[in-house]
């Protein structure tokens, strides 16, 4: 069994670890790491050079921490000389790419159910339906993998995830769809739905006004990913806890639609910067 | 230290980078949560220097706290691959593709291409059709399996060998390949290989659930839009298709 007592590192140690102590941080990690930040869709290619200058590094040890990295197989070298990201570099996030929506959301949920005192959840559209994936529930900091379905003509995230489905699909999807009753307030025809989906996507989130069950109201926005589809939504529930539409919407419309683009961005969303 | 972290030690190689790496390698779709002593034994280091690695990855973003002292994979994680794929032109050009097809057909569409034995999906986007989003799961962009399970490496397997004269099997004339569970048991896919300059770049696939719509409906009801959405990658790939398959 190994033991290191130190850090191996370059001649250059005198810049400090962010917070920790030297004992409990890897500076030469550190600077790997720092390595394969530096490269972007905009810089693709870098030479030791210019990454000993961007880590504030020698040449010499710049060119050891390369080496490391490409007998990993992160970085691989072209017939410039310099380097650029291999292909293992997408294996390092590759498992978190596929542990699912409810893994980037918990953090954003958290901190939504947290300020808002109401519950937050996470929905995928699945065909008629909308598949809860992720939930918060308000005054907890339980995060619940859910598998639950909902109608999503009712609900406020699958009005969302219906408002922003390509026109063909949507025209589709209204054709097959039976709007049942489900609160006291919920949309019974199709040309009233159409009409609001319309004014979802001007407005950017959706309203469940007591449309899923009496005293319930919602307030949900889109999460988009890299294509810029709204590939799921980002709901605010009351379950029960009165509050009035106007406030609801006054109060964490943009809340929303802050943690609705912080979830957009983690997964890979590059968009309008909002 | 391991055997694979140990092989790749040389006298120009900096062993606390292999070591960190090594460590964040752990972190697997099966194991995503791991706690310093199992990562200590992993990588045969003791408990303080697998806790120095840990915490680095940390304080970095790479790892996040999980319950019970353990950790896991943070969104740091993600973006040097989100960069990799964001300079491949392939990738570039596929997107908006990949995009019309999904929403056209409601299903998963991918991008895939062939390292060493494995199909590595560049990207997968998730349909919002019935079912498909449960078929996702354990999956997702970056994620690798056999070759021979999946239609895109099928597809891909079948082109290299035509490329070298081979007679090809399991593809039809219109150049499909069916999957029927060897991807995941409840899924079906349908793929075409992306061919330049007489040699396999890449392949398009679809994902459908098994219980939703037979192989017949799969390749006569999408074959000819995932036909459609080759042809339009195939348009000019063959610029890029040296860094994109530089593992194939």
């Amino acid at each position: 069994m190994t033991s290191m007592g130190g850090d191996e590192e370059g001649p250059d140690q005198s810049r400090p670890s962010p917070t920790l102590r030297q004992a409990r941080y890897s500076r030469s990690l550190e600077r790997g790491l720092a390595i394969l930040a530096c490269y972007t869709p905009a810089r693709p290619m870098l030479g030791i050079a210019e990454l000993a200058e961007q880590l504030g590094t020698t040449r010499s040890t710049t060119h050891r921490y390369v080496s490391t990295l490409v007998s990993l197989g992160y970085l691989e070298q072209d017939a410039s000389r310099k380097y650029r990201l291999a292909l293992g570099a997408i294996d390092l996030g590759a498992a978190l790419n596929a542990t699912g929506l409810c893994k980037h959301a918990r953090p954003e949920l958290e901190a939504l159910a947290r300020r808002s005192c109401y519950s937050a959840e996470i929905a995928v559209l699945d065909g008629l339906e909308i598949l809860l994936v992720g939930r918060v529930l308000a005054g907890t900091r339980a995060s619940v993998e859910a598998t639950l379905r909902l109608p999503a003509h009712c609900t406020s995230m699958g009005k969302v995830l219906l408002a922003y489905l390509p026109s063909e699909q949507q025209a589709k999807l209204l054709s097959e769809v039976q709007l049942l009753e489900r609160g006291p307030r919920t949309i019974t025809s199709v040309a009233a739905l159409h009409v609001q989906l319309e004014e979802v996507r001007n407005e950017g989130f959706a309203i469940d006004d007591e449309e899923l069950m009496e005293g319930t109201r919602a307030i949900a926005a889109p999460v988009r990913d890299e294509s810029g589809d709204a590939i799921a939504a980002v709901g605010l529930v009351t379950y029960g806890r009165v509050i009035e539409v106007d406030e609801l919407v006054g109060r964490f419309a943009g809340a929303v639609l802050t943690t609705a683009g912080r979830i957009s961005r983690q997964i890979g969303w590059r968009g309008d910067g909002e | 230290m391991s055997a694979s972290a140990s092989a790749s030690v040389g006298n120009r190689t900096s062993r606390s980078l292999v070591y960190g790496f090594t460590l964040l390698r752990q972190f697997t779709v099966e194991e995503p949560v791991r706690g310093i002593a199992e990562l200590a034994e992993v990588l045969n280091v003791s408990r303080p220097t697998a806790h120095r690695y840990a915490s680095t990855c940390l304080e970095l973003g790479y790892l996040e706290q999980a319950p019970l002292r353990r950790y896991r994979l943070a969104r740091c994680a993600t973006e040097p691959g989100l960069a990799m794929l964001g300079s491949l032109a392939l990738v570039r050009r596929a997107r908006p593709i990949l995009r019309e097809l999904r929403q056209s057909t409601g299903c998963t569409v991918s991008l895939a291409i062939l390292d060493g034995a494995d199909v590595l999906y560049l990207q997968r986007l998730c349909g919002f059709a019935h079912g498909q989003y449960e078929l996702e799961r354990g999956l997702g962009t970056g994620s690798r399996r056999p070759a021979g399970s999946t239609a895109a490496g099928k597809a891909l397997i079948a082109a290299l060998g035509e490329s070298e004269g081979k007679q090809p099997r399991g593809i039809d004339q219109l150049g499909l390949v069916l999957d029927d569970g060897g991807l995941r048991r409840e899924a079906r896919g349908l793929a075409v290989a992306i061919v330049a300059q007489g040699e396999p770049t890449s392949a398009i696939e679809i994902t459908v659930p098994r219980a939703h719509m037979s192989a017949e409906q799969l390749t006569g009801g999408l074959g000819e839009q995932l036909r459609q959405a080759a042809g339009a990658l195939r348009a000019g790939t063959d610029s890029d298709s040296a860094h994109a398959c530089v593992a194939g």
